[in-house]
C-alpha cells in the first residue's frame, strides 16, 4: 500500500501547488538576441532561447571524458554530418573501435543536433556570434559555443533533447548538450539552481533562500532571536526594485531583499547547498523562481535513506533511464526513438522480455492526463521498447518524463527502497537507471 | 532505639539502591559516543602476497575483455562485447567463466569465530586463535582493489567514509561504569549528520567533535545491542545491522547479519573488528552500483567473477527453501573516534519498523551452519 509520509505529503502538496512562474516575463534579464530568436518559458528549465520556429537552442560544451575529449571547443562545431560507426573508447575501460548498434538506421550527429544556421548577411549581436562550419555554412554561437536544436523537440517549449544527469556531463557520463537561456533576473549576490522540485533561488554561493509565512512585502517579522536561525538577506542602501525584487526596511536604514512580496532569508542550519531542510520548519518555505510541474495523478512520494523519492501508487520508487553512446558524437540512446540495444543490454542482458520483468515501465491508467508537458502518456511497443505504431493493439500505455518512459525496479520490495538507483554503467549515468529523487539531504541526487 | 532504627533504615536503603560501580574510567553520565572514522574489509596480507596468493592476483575487467576478445583486427559489435560484459555484472550467473578465480590460500585471516566452531574451512587469527570465520576474505584476498594500501576499493570506500556525511555511523555506549571492565553495557547505533574533525597533519581524526543523530532519514540504522567490556575490549552480542556506506554518491546500505564488535575502547576512540555474516546479494549489488567498470578496472575487480566466488564461498544464513547459503562470514577493520552524540528533541523516525535487537538473530541462529 502506498505510504504517504509527513514530509512526503508536504512536499507533494507544495509541488502540486507550484504550477509555474508567478511572472515569467520578469524571471530573466532581457538580453539582445538575433532577429527572429526569442525566449520561451518552459516547465523545467525556465526561460530558454528559441529560434524563429520556437525550437529550444542548445550548446555542447567541450567535455573531458575518461579517455579523451569531445564536445565543441569554443568557436568550432564537432558535430558533423558523417555517420559514426564505431565507439570512441571515451568511456574507460572499454577499448575503441567496437561497432555501434543499428548502423543501418544510425543518424549522424547533425541529424539529431541540427546546427542553427545563420543567413549570409547575419551579424553578431550581444553574446551571439557566428562560426563557420566545415561545409562553409555559418552557424550561430552563444558565448562562442555552437548552437543547435534537437531532433527530439517537436513543439515550442519542448526541452527533450538532453539533460545533464545528476553529475553533469563528462568523466564517465555522456558529454551533455544543455539548453541555453538568458541570465536569471536576480540582484547581485543571488543565483538560481535547477532541482527536481523546481528552480530554487539561492545565495550567490548556492545556499537556499526562504520566506516566512507571517511576513509581507512591507513587514519582516523575523527579528531578535529569530535572526540567529534565519539570516535576513540584507540589501545595499542603494538597492532599487528589479523585476520581482523589492526591498523592505527592517530597522532604521537597514534594508532586506523581498522576492515576490516576501522578505528572503538564509537558514543558518542548512547543511548543504540548495537545501530543502529549512522548509521543514513550520511557517517557512523555500523560495523558487518556478516550481517543477505537478507529477501525474496516482504517483506518490516516499521516504528513503537520503530524503524523498517519487514512487508509483504502490510506493515503489520510480526510475529514469539514462544513456549516451560512446561515440565522439555522444548521441543519446535513452529515448524510444533511438536504438534500444543499450537499454536492452542493461535492463535485460539482451532480452526485451527480461527487461519488461526486471524494469517494468509504469503503466498509466486509461484516459490518464498528466497535467503538464514534462509528463505524458506514451504508447510503447512491448516487443521493442520503441514508440508503438498508431493504433497498435498490444501497445503499452505508460507514463513518460521528457518523452521517455519511467520505470520501477523488480528488486525493490517495499516503499522507500531504491535498490535500482545507479543500476548500470557509470553509476547509471552512461547506460543505466537513476531513482527519481525529489530530495537528497546528503549527496546531491535530486538535481 | 531511635538512632539504631535510623541507622538500620539507612543501611537498608543503601542495600536496596543500585550499587554505584562506576570507576575512574567511566565516562561522564556513564555514556560515551564514537563515530566510525575508518572501515576496511579485513584482508590479511603478507609483504609479498605469495603466502595468500601464490598464483598471483586476479585479473580485472580490462584483462578479461582482452582475453575474450583478442585484438586481432576483427570488428566486433558493441552489443556482443562491451555491453555483454556490463550486463554480466548486473545479471550474474554461477556458470563458470573461462578464467581461474584466485581464492586466498592464506591459513591466517583477521576476523572472529562467529559460529563457535573450529573446522577445516576456518582460518587461524594473526594471534593464533583458531576457528576464525572470514569467507569474504577468502574471495577478496587476491583481488587487488581490496588490498592495502593502494587498492581502489580500499581507498575510495574509506575516502568517502570520511568525506560524506551519509556514511556517518555512530555507536553510543550507555550504562558504562568502566571503560576497562563492565559486564553490561548498551550499544546503540545511529547515523550522524556532521563532518569529522581531521587532524591538522591530515592523518586521523580528532576526538571531541559532535554528531547530531539523523532522526529524519536514519531510522533504518538504529540497532540496540547488549555488550560488555573486558580488559578494555568491547564485545557485543550478535545483532543484525544495516549501516550506511556509500561511494561516489550512490546511497547504498550494507547488511550484516549477526554483527558483533571486538573493539579496544579508549576515551578518545577505538580500534578493532566488526564481524558478522555479510548478506551476499546486498554486498554484491551495493558494490556494483557504487562504482563503475572503470573503477573496478582500477583494482582489477571483475565483479561477474567475484559473484561466482561469493556464491561458492557463502557459509551463512541458508535459504529455507533451497538450503543455499545467502551470506558470508566477514570482518571489517574499524577505527572509532570519540564524539559527543547529540540527541535532537524528537525520536528517530523508525522507517523500517522496530529497532533491531539481538532477539531476531537468536531465532535464526540454529539455521546457520
Amino acid at each position: 500500500m502506498a505510504r504517504f509520509t509527513k514530509f512526503g505529503i508536504a512536499l507533494f502538496a507544495a509541488v502540486l501547488a507550484g504550477a509555474g512562474p508567478a511572472s515569467a516575463a520578469d524571471d530573466y534579464v532581457k538580453v539582445p538576441v538575433p532577429n527572429g530568436f526569442g525566449v520561451q518559458a518552459t516547465e523545467l528549465e525556465g526561460p530558454v532561447f528559441v529560434n524563429s520556429r520556437g525550437r529550444t537552442l542548445y550548446t555542447w560544451p567541450f567535455a573531458r571524458m575518461r579517455n579523451g575529449l569531445t564536445g565543441d571547443a569554443k568557436g568550432k562545431s564537432n558535430c558533423g554530418s558523417k555517420v559514426l560507426t564505431e565507439t570512441a573508447g571515451l568511456a574507460s575501460p572499454w577499448p575503441p573501435g567496437l561497432l555501434l548498434p543499428d548502423l543501418d538506421t544510425r543518424p549522424a550527429c547533425t541529424d539529431m543536433w541540427i546546427p542553427e544556421l545563420a543567413s549570409a548577411d547575419a551579424r553578431p549581436v550581444g553574446a551571439w556570434t557566428l562560426i563557420t562550419r566545415a561545409d562553409g555554412n555559418k552557424q550561430w554561437a552563444y558565448n562562442e559555443q555552437a548552437v543547435y536544436t534537437s531532433n527530439f523537440d517537436k513543439e515550442p517549449g519542448d526541452v527533450l533533447g538532453d539533460r545533464g544527469g545528476r553529475f553533469g556531463g563528462g568523466g564517465g557520463s555522456p558529454a551533455a548538450r544543455r539548453p541555453i537561456g538568458p541570465p536569471p533576473n536576480v540582484p547581485p549576490g543571488f543565483a538560481v539552481r535547477n532541482t527536481a522540485t523546481g528552480i530554487l533561488v539561492t545565495t550567490g554561493d548556492g545556499y537556499s533562500l526562504y520566506a516566512f509565512d507571517r511576513d509581507t512585502a512591507a513587514k519582516a517579522t523575523c527579528t531578535g532571536a529569530c535572526e540567529d536561525k534565519w539570516q535576513p538577506m540584507i540589501a545595499p542602501e542603494l538597492a532599487r526594485p528589479q523585476g520581482d525584487w523589492t526591498t523592505v526596511e527592517r530597522s532604521n536604514g537597514i534594508k532586506q531583499w523581498v522576492f515576490r512580496g516576501k522578505p528572503v532569508y538564509r537558514h543558518a542550519e542548512d547543511s548543504y547547498k540548495a537545501s530543502l531542510e529549512g522548509g521543514d520548519e513550520a511557517g517557512w518555505q523555500n523560495v523558487y523562481m518556478q516550481k517543477a510541474p505537478p507529477h501525474p495523478p496516482g504517483l506518490t512520494v516516499q521516504e528513503t535513506n537520503i530524503g524523498l523519492t517519487l514512487a508509483d501508487s504502490r510506493g515503489h520508487t520510480i526510475y529514469r533511464y539514462n544513456c549516451g553512446d560512446d561515440s565522439y558524437d555522444q548521441l543519446r540512446c535513452d529515448h524510444p526513438d533511438t536504438t534500444q540495444a543499450f537499454r536492452i543490454a542493461i535492463c535485460g542482458a539482451g532480452s526485451q522480455e527480461k527487461c519488461l520483468k526486471t524494469w517494468p515501465m509504469v503503466p498509466a491508467p486509461a484516459n490518464a492526463k498528466s497535467g503538464s508537458r514534462a509528463w505524458s502518456v506514451v504508447a510503447i511497443d512491448p516487443k521493442t521498447g520503441k514508440y508503438a505504431a498508431p493504433g497498435q493493439a498490444d501497445a503499452m500505455h505508460v507514463w513518460a518524463f521528457r518523452g521517455r518512459p519511467v520505470y520501477t525496479y523488480s528488486g525493490d520490495k517495499k516503499p522507500g527502497d531504491t535498490e535500482g538507483d545507479s543500476f548500470g554503467e557509470w553509476i547509471g549515468n552512461r547506460n543505466g537507471f537513476s531513482a527519481f529523487f525529489l530530495r537528497d539531504d546528503f549527496m546531491n541526487n535530486a538535481s | 532505639m531511635k538512632h539504631s532504627v535510623l541507622a538500620s533504615a539507612a543501611a537498608a536503603a543503601l542495600l536496596a539502591a543500585p550499587v554505584a560501580k562506576a570507576d575512574e574510567t567511566a565516562p561522564p553520565n556513564r555514556t560515551i559516543g564514537y563515530v566510525v572514522s575508518g572501515l576496511y574489509w579485513a584482508v590479511y596480507q603478507t609483504a609479498d602476497g605469495k603466502a595468500e596468493c601464490p598464483n598471483g592476483l586476479n585479473d580485472g575487467p580490462r584483462e578479461h575483455f582482452k582475453a575474450l576478445f583478442p585484438d586481432n583486427g576483427a570488428k566486433r559489435p558493441v552489443a556482443e562485447t562491451q555491453l555483454k560484459r556490463e550486463a554480466a555484472g548486473y545479471f550474474p550467473t554461477t556458470t563458470d567463466e573461462p578464467f581461474t578465480f584466485q581464492l586466498s590460500q592464506s591459513k591466517i585471516a583477521k576476523g572472529l569465530n562467529l559460529d563457535g566452531k573450529a573446522d577445516d574451512n576456518d582460518f587461524v587469527g594473526p594471534d593464533g586463535e583458531k576457528g576464525i570465520d572470514n569467507q569474504l576474505f577468502r574471495v577478496l584476498g587476491c583481488v587487488r582493489g581490496y588490498r592495502a594500501p593502494d587498492g581502489d576499493a580500499y581507498f575510495f570506500d574509506n575516502n568517502t567514509l570520511i568525506t560524506d556525511r551519509y556514511d556517518r555511523w555512530l555507536f553510543e555506549l550507555t550504562d558504562v561504569d568502566s571503560l576497562v571492565n563492565d559486564d553490561d553495557v548498551t550499544v546503540t547505533t545511529y547515523r550522524g549528520l556532521d563532518g569529522l574533525l581531521k587532524k591538522a597533519d591530515g592523518n586521523g581524526m580528532l576526538a571531541g567533535g559532535s554528531q547530531v543523530i539523523d532522526v529524519k532519514w536514519g531510522g533504518r540504522y538504529v540497532a540496540k545491542i547488549k555488550g560488555k567490556i573486558k580488559d578494555g575490549v568491547l564485545t557485543t552480542e550478535p545483532t543484525d545491522v544495516t549501516f550506511p556506506w556509500a561511494t561516489f554518491g550512490v546511497p547504498t546500505d550494507r547488511e550484516m547479519r549477526a554483527m558483533r564488535m571486538q573493539v579496544k575502547v579508549l576515551p578518545t576512540g577505538g580500534t578493532g573488528l566488526i564481524a558478522g555474516y555479510t548478506d551476499l546479494e546486498n554486498w554484491y549489488r551495493q558494490t556494483l552500483r557504487s562504482s563503475s567498470t572503470h573503477h573496478q578496472a582500477y583494482g582489477q575487480v571483475s565483479l561477474p567473477s567475484v559473484y561466482r566466488a561469493l556464491r561458492k564461498a557463502a557459509d551463512g544464513n541458508p535459504d529455507p527453501k533451497t538450503g543455499e547459503n545467502t551470506s558470508l562470514s566477514s570482518a571489517l577493520d574499524v577505527t572509532l573516534t570519540q564524539v559527543h552524540i547529540i540527541h535532537p528533541d524528537r525520536p528517530v523516525a523508525q522507517a523500517e519498523g522496530a529497532v533491531k535487537t539481538a532477539e531476531g538473530v537468536k531465532e535464526r541462529a540454529g539455521a546457520r551452519r
